[in-house]
Order: structure tokens, then C-alpha cells, then sequence
């Protein structure tokens, strides 16, 4: 009875540890709202880290709301007065107001690359895809749409950081676009498919020509936390392809390339908190044979 | 001599016990529950029958009719009603497949050796709880790195589940109690054939009223369905003469091996060259089978107090005290260091992800000790260090001793490997959202381990308690050895 006793002590205690350990747990979680222009200004950002209970964590999060700002919105305007003048033919009325637009964004949709064209005599197309003055639908500053909205087609690329990217988003935006840098759209011997990507992360495959010994190839690069973390997600890389182990330096960089011993072959390393992989396959048995392609391709990365 | 019949039934159990969870897994979404038990049971029956024989009906009817129904229920309470159970409260993956396989396996040798200590003749030493509480940490280690992020968060998702799984456990040792004490009354392979066919006709009684299926069902699955009968008639076989020859304690035991049995199928499965993605976190694999063996190990070599040794092989006594003293005086430290690392944090835990509305979701947490292996590897060796050290400062029999000893520190060894797996990765309070994505572009868990200065001097105690078990159970022998030698020159 004693020995049951004491058993039965030991099992409240542990219940006790295991309950309290879990109870009333704080937590730190983001928190706001953060708009961004259409163009991809960031507007304002109040998002904060705030120390909740856990209890009440999921009901945070970050909304990032899509407006146009009052400046791109009289950029528009003024864009669209210049086509207008454009698709009338006159070039005077048109060039006034580019110039305006240039003056304040020089990226601002086609406004540079038409003052160009006018500078240099010729008639440039007026961009059918302004958006229209009178549209009043778009949301602006004062009547902020929740949720994100992808760019569209034809905009120039969002400035980096200033807005959330979808999964799968034709147009990537945010972070992601820097570290494309990473999948290069030449790769000799290959054709790019578009690449794959999201908050973190990006995949990119390329298709080897007819006859190569090379029978896939992809590049992915993922963004971590710490380049400690990015580390030890190379050092899982490695434990992966421990065959044909070789660390060469490309473009000033030691990289790690293996072989999984069967028909993969990898060429990885980490750039801060970024972990790229540069992974090919071939014929079983013929992974070894992987290494020099990895490294051409690895020369062409920055 | 007697070792390899125990072998045999080892080698039974672990087959058995693994293959019933992968067929019964497979079987379970294609007939109903009491279906599936009432033909596993027939034909568990008819292999019993044939591999370990009939019951002798002269020494049934000499032992009566009360031991025949103990045999009968024994049977029911091991080889139907947990079985039962257990089926009732899983659907297709819920609770997830290493949970279920925890719950099952692992989990119940923990119930089964807690159940013991309610029984004077079965009843497990200290330093046997604490062993075999390291091998099902070790398993829960080991299932935790199945994947990653792993889907195994015990008492999370589906907390009434597992808490029904467990008593699950409770019911099968139970009938394992029982059924040893027919054995005795009835022999061994009467029992045990009673205890089967009693089963049987309980499942067909029960599965009566919802019926069995479809002819079609049978006609198809009946392959998955003869192997799952073969699982269990070698399982029942197994553990019936396990139990008859260790105790129910340390035959049940075993069962926190099986894990580690199915891990090994991935192991073939990549030496075979299936290609494929390979979620396995191999170092976690490894520091989890470590500690599982280990503990296992100390769990069948050192009985501990309350079992004495036999009369052939007398115990050694210890001849220098203080060495037992300090490994007590240790021990006891790093015990309650261990507890206190308990409520220290272990891990710091990120997760990024998008909800459904398009917002993002990102949160940052600490896990404390008893949300990670680590903590509770620490804390079991320290126990088990613990037990050990009473053991030796009481001048008890040390018999099986450095064994015991050495597999504490060899579970220690695990600790590097298990440092950055969390016991749980599922909560119960971030969006359900977020959480099913893991993994995916949608949303990511990271965890960075917080190394505690606390569980660090508790291992460290706990290390430096057992090297001095250690050499107390080498000078021990000696010593052991010394008395013998004179008494044997006096003798001359």
C-alpha cells in the first residue's frame, strides 16, 4: 500500500508539472494592420509584437489592407491624361504630363520608356491599360480594402517588403523577390519554368535539353529565421547527400556538394538565413557524374 | 537454458504486436470493428490450435469450472476488449497513425508495469518503473521524429481518445494478470487456448447485431484478414509465455520495442531503393531507439528489491558504502533538478503562416521542459539512477546492477540527439488553419533549442551518480568474488 501510495504521489506531481507547465502560457504575437499602396509603397504599418495568453493568441494576426495612395492616385490621373493625349496624337499635351509623373516616380507604369520615345521623335502607343480617371471603385486611403490583391499585370514589381505575396502568386512580391536573385532566368543547357513561390520560400525548375544526361533540375532557396537555423537545415542537407562529398568554392563562396548514393546529387549553402539547393537527377548510378553540371550551374547564381 | 524459450516469446511478441498494428490498421476502414476482431480471433484460434496445441480437457475439468471462466475472462479482458476499444476510438488518421501506435504499444507497457504494482507477486521494483518510463520516453522520442513537423502531439488533438487508449492499456494487463494466474491453475497452453476462444465467441456474439460486412469485403480483403489472425495468435502466444516465464511487468515490457520494429521497416525500405520523399529525422531516430533500448535493457537485467535473485547465483553485497551513498546523494540532486528543468523552458518555437483570410499569422512561444524529450530523459535517468542508488545504499542485491547502470549512461548518450525534439507540436490555441498547413508554402514550425543550465547540471549529476554505481558494482563483484574465494580455501 505504501509503494502504491508513493506511486500515486509521483503521478499527481507529474500530472501537476505536466498541466501547469501547459497552462497560462504567454505568448508573443504580431499583430496590426499594414497598408500598401498599390505601387508598392508602404503606406503605414502599426504592426507590433504584443505578449498575450496563448488562450487568446488566435484571435491576432497581421491584415495587410491594398490602397492607392494620394500620390499614385494623381499620378494615375495625370498618366491617364497623357494617354488620352496620346491616342488624340497630341504629343505636347502628353509630354507635360509625363513629365510630371517621371518627376515624382520615375518607374511609374510606361511614363519613362514614352518620354523616351517622344524624345526621340517617335509616336508611342497610348497604354491601354491605365487605369481610368473616373474609376472610382479602387479603393484609396480612406476606404482601405482588407485582405491582399495581386498586382496587376503590367504594373511594375512592388518594391520589396512593403506587401504580403499569396501562395502561388503570379507576381511575386515581398522578400521573396531578392531572393530570386537565386534562380537565374539563364541557365545554359536549360529552360526556366516559372518560378514557385511563397512568404519564405521559392522552387524553380528547369528543363534539361533533349539528350542530356541530366534528367531534372531545380533550385530552391528558403528563407530562415537565424542563419544558425539556416545552418542546421544544411547540415540535414548534408546528412541527406553524404555521398560524393565535396566542398568547392564558387563565385567566392564554399558550397557543399553530395550525392544521395542513388541518382540525386546536390550542390547547397547557406547566404545569411538563406539556404539555396541546387538539385539535379540522373540515370540510377550516374549521380556522381551531377557534380560538374551543379557547379556550372552554381557559377551563374551571383 | 531457459533463455531461449524467453527469446522465442520475444521475438513472438514484437512480430506479433507489429504486425496486428499494421493489419488491424489497414483492416479497420473495411469491415466493422467486432467483424474484424471475431475473424482475427477464429483464425488466431485455429493457429493456436495448431502451433501450441489444444487445452488438456482432464486437467480443465480437475482444475473447475471457476478456473475455466477466469481463463475464459482473461482471455476476453486481453485478446478482445482492448483490441475493441482501441478500434472504436480511431478513424482513418485521427488520432494520427504514431500516436495510435504510441498509445497502443509503448504506452501500454507503461500501464501494464503501473498496473503490476497493484499486484504483491508481479509487482515491479522502483528502479523497473523508472526503466521502463525511459524506454517509453524514448519511444515518444523516437515517434516524435518520424517526420517533421512531426504529427505527433499526444493529449492535444484527440486527448479523450488517447486517455481511452490508455485505459485500453490498463484493461489488457488486467487480463494479463489474470490470465497467469489460470495458467497456473489450468497450464499454460490451456489457458491461453480458453482465453482465445472465449475471445472469439465474445467478438461473434458482439458483432452479431451490427453484422459483418459484405460478402464482397471478405472475399477481397480475407489475405490482410488471415494475416492479422496469424498477428495476434502470435502475439497471444508470445506474451502468454512471456508472462508465464518474466512476469507481466517485464513481458509487457517489450512492447515499447515495436516503434522501433516499424522504424526499421523505413530502414529496409531505403536499403531496397524506394525512392520517394524520406521524412525521417534519423539522428532523433537514433537518440530514440537509444534511450528505448536502454531502458528496456535496464528494465530486463536488474530486478531491483522486491524481486530476489535466484538461490543458485546468490547476490554480491556491496563492500564500500560510500560510494552507493554518493551515487544516492547524486541521484537524488539531479532528480530534483530534473523536475525543476520541468518548468524551464526547453525550446523556442516560431510559426509563420497565412490564414485563410489572406492575413498572416506569426507567433512566438517557449516550450518548457516537459514539452521535450530532453527534459524527461533527464528526468528518468535520474530516477532511475535514483532507484538504483537506494538499492545499493540499503546493501540490497546489486545483481544486474552495472548493467543497469551502464544503459543509464548510455541513455544519457541520446541526450545531444533528442536536444531539439519537442514532445508536441500541435497546440490547442493557434488557428487550426495554420497548423494543418505545416510544412507546406503555407505555413512553417521552426523551433530553436533553449539549452537550460538546470538540465544540463541534472544530466551531469545524473552521469556522475551512475559512474559511481558503476564502479560500486565492479568493486562490488570484487569484493564478491573475494569472499567466495576465501570461503571456498576455508572449505579446502
Amino acid at each position: 500500500m505504501r509503494r502504491i501510495g508513493s506511486f500515486i504521489a509521483l503521478a499527481s506531481v507529474l500530472a501537476v508539472l505536466l498541466a501547469g507547465s501547459g497552462c497560462q502560457k504567454k505568448v508573443e504575437v504580431r499583430s496590426g494592420t499594414r497598408v500598401v499602396c498599390t505601387y508598392g509603397e508602404a503606406v503605414s504599418d502599426d504592426v507590433k509584437t504584443v505578449s498575450v495568453p496563448a488562450n487568446k493568441a488566435g484571435a491576432y494576426r497581421v491584415e495587410t489592407q491594398e490602397v492607392t495612395c494620394d500620390r499614385h492616385r494623381k499620378l494615375e490621373a495625370l498618366y491617364a491624361q497623357a494617354q488620352t493625349a496620346l491616342g488624340k496624337g497630341d504629343l505636347a499635351t502628353a509630354k507635360a504630363k509625363l513629365l510630371q509623373v517621371v518627376a515624382s516616380d520615375s518607374t511609374f507604369r510606361q511614363a519613362s520608356a514614352q518620354l523616351s520615345q517622344i524624345a526621340a521623335g517617335a509616336k508611342p502607343k497610348p497604354d491601354l491599360s491605365a487605369p481610368d480617371r473616373a474609376d472610382t471603385s479602387k479603393p484609396t486611403l480612406g476606404t482601405p480594402k482588407p485582405g491582399t490583391t495581386t498586382p496587376k499585370p503590367g504594373t511594375t514589381t512592388p518594391k520589396p517588403g512593403t506587401a504580403t505575396p499569396k501562395p502561388g502568386d503570379a507576381n511575386p512580391t515581398g522578400p521573396v523577390v531578392q531572393m530570386l536573385a537565386w534562380a537565374p532566368d539563364v541557365v545554359p543547357g536549360f529552360a526556366p519554368a516559372k518560378p514557385l513561390v511563397d512568404p519564405n520560400s521559392f522552387s524553380r525548375q528547369y528543363v534539361p535539353a533533349t539528350g542530356s544526361k541530366v534528367t531534372s533540375l531545380v533550385i530552391v532557396g528558403e528563407q530562415y529565421r537565424t542563419s544558425a537555423t539556416a545552418k542546421a537545415a544544411l547540415s540535414q542537407v548534408e546528412g541527406a547527400y553524404f555521398k560524393n562529398v565535396s566542398r568547392p568554392s564558387i563565385n567566392g563562396r564554399q558550397v557543399y556538394c553530395g550525392t544521395d548514393g542513388r541518382r540525386f546529387a546536390i550542390l547547397a549553402f547557406t547566404d545569411g538565413a538563406i539556404l539555396v539547393q541546387v538539385e539535379m537527377s540522373a540515370e540510377p548510378g550516374q549521380q556522381a557524374t551531377l557534380i560538374d553540371p551543379l557547379t556550372a550551374v552554381a557559377k551563374q547564381m551571383p | 537454458m531457459r533463455l531461449k524459450p524467453e527469446l522465442l516469446c520475444v521475438a513472438l511478441v514484437i512480430a506479433g504486436s507489429s504486425a496486428w498494428f499494421v493489419l488491424s490498421t489497414l483492416a479497420m476502414d473495411e469491415i466493422p470493428d467486432a467483424a474484424l476482431m471475431t475473424t482475427s480471433l477464429v483464425t488466431a484460434l485455429a493457429f493456436v490450435s495448431a502451433f501450441a496445441g489444444t487445452p488438456s480437457i482432464q486437467r480443465v475439468k480437475a482444475a473447475g469450472p471457476k478456473e475455466f471462466a477466469i481463463a475464459g475472462g482473461a482471455g476476453m479482458l486481453t485478446w478482445l476488449a482492448p483490441q475493441l476499444i482501441v478500434l472504436s476510438q480511431r478513424a482513418t488518421d485521427a488520432p494520427s497513425g504514431t500516436e495510435t501506435l504510441f498509445f497502443t504499444t509503448a504506452a501500454w507497457a507503461l500501464m501494464a508495469t503501473l498496473t503490476s504494482l497493484g499486484v504483491r507477486e508481479d509487482r515491479p521494483s522502483a528502479s523497473q518503473v523508472a526503466a521502463v518510463a525511459l524506454s517509453v520516453l524514448g519511444a515518444a522520442a523516437l515517434l516524435a521524429n518520424w517526420e517533421r513537423p512531426s504529427s505527433f502531439s499526444p493529449f492535444i488533438k484527440f486527448p479523450e481518445q488517447e486517455l481511452i487508449m490508455l485505459f485500453a492499456g490498463v484493461v489488457f494487463a488486467s487480463g494479463l494478470l489474470l490470465g497467469r494466474r489460470s495458467g497456473r491453475a489450468l497450464g499454460a497452453r490451456s489457458s491461453l487456448w480458453i482465453g482465445v476462444a472465449s475471445a472469439a465467441v465474445a467478438a461473434f456474439v458482439l458483432a452479431l447485431p451490427a453484422g459483418f460486412g459484405s460478402m464482397q469485403t471478405f472475399q477481397s480483403e480475407w489475405p490482410q484478414l488471415l494475416l492479422a489472425g496469424a498477428a495476434l495468435a502470435t502475439l497471444a502466444t508470445g506474451m502468454s509465455g512471456l508472462v508465464r516465464i518474466t512476469g507481466t511487468a517485464r513481458a509487457t515490457a517489450w512492447l515499447v520495442i515495436v516503434p522501433v520494429a516499424l522504424t526499421g521497416l523505413s530502414v529496409v525500405e531505403r536499403l531496397t531503393g524506394v525512392y520517394g520523399p524520406n521524412p525521417i529525422v534519423w539522428p532523433g531516430v537514433l537518440g530514440g531507439t537509444i534511450a528505448v533500448l536502454a531502458g528496456l535493457l535496464a528494465a530486463q537485467t536488474y530486478r531491483g528489491s522486491t524481486a530476489p535473485s535466484s538461490a543458485s547465483d546468490p547476490p554480491a553485497r556491496l563492500g564500500f558504502p560510500r560510494l552507493p551513498l554518493s551515487a544516492l546523494a547524486l541521484s537524488a540532486l539531479a532528480t530534483v533538478l530534473a523536475v525543476v528543468s520541468l518548468f524551464l523552458p526547453a525550446f523556442v518555437a516560431f510559426v509563420d503562416g497565412i490564414l485563410e483570410s489572406g492575413a498572416e499569422y506569426s507567433v512566438v512561444w517557449r516550450l518548457s521542459g516537459a514539452e521535450s524529450a530532453v527534459g524527461w530523459l533527464v528526468l528518468c535517468v535520474s530516477a532511475l539512477a535514483l532507484a538504483l542508488a537506494v538499492d545499493c545504499a540499503r546493501q540490497r542485491p546489486v545483481r544486474g546492477l552495472l548493467v543497469a547502470a551502464v544503459s543509464a549512461v548510455v541513455a544519457l548518450a541520446s541526450f545531444p540527439l533528442l536536444a531539439d525534439t519537442p514532445l508536441h507540436t500541435w497546440t490547442r490555441w493557434i488557428p487550426a488553419e495554420v497548423q494543418h498547413a505545416y510544412g507546406t508554402e503555407y505555413a512553417r514550425l521552426t523551433f530553436e533549442a533553449a539549452p537550460s543550465a538546470v538540465r544540463l547540471a541534472a544530466a551531469g549529476f545524473a552521469l556522475a551518480a551512475c559512474i559511481a554505481l558503476i564502479v560500486s558494482a565492479v568493486l562490488g563483484r570484487r569484493h564478491g568474488d573475494a569472499l567466495v574465494h576465501s570461503a571456498l580455501k576455508e572449505i579446502a
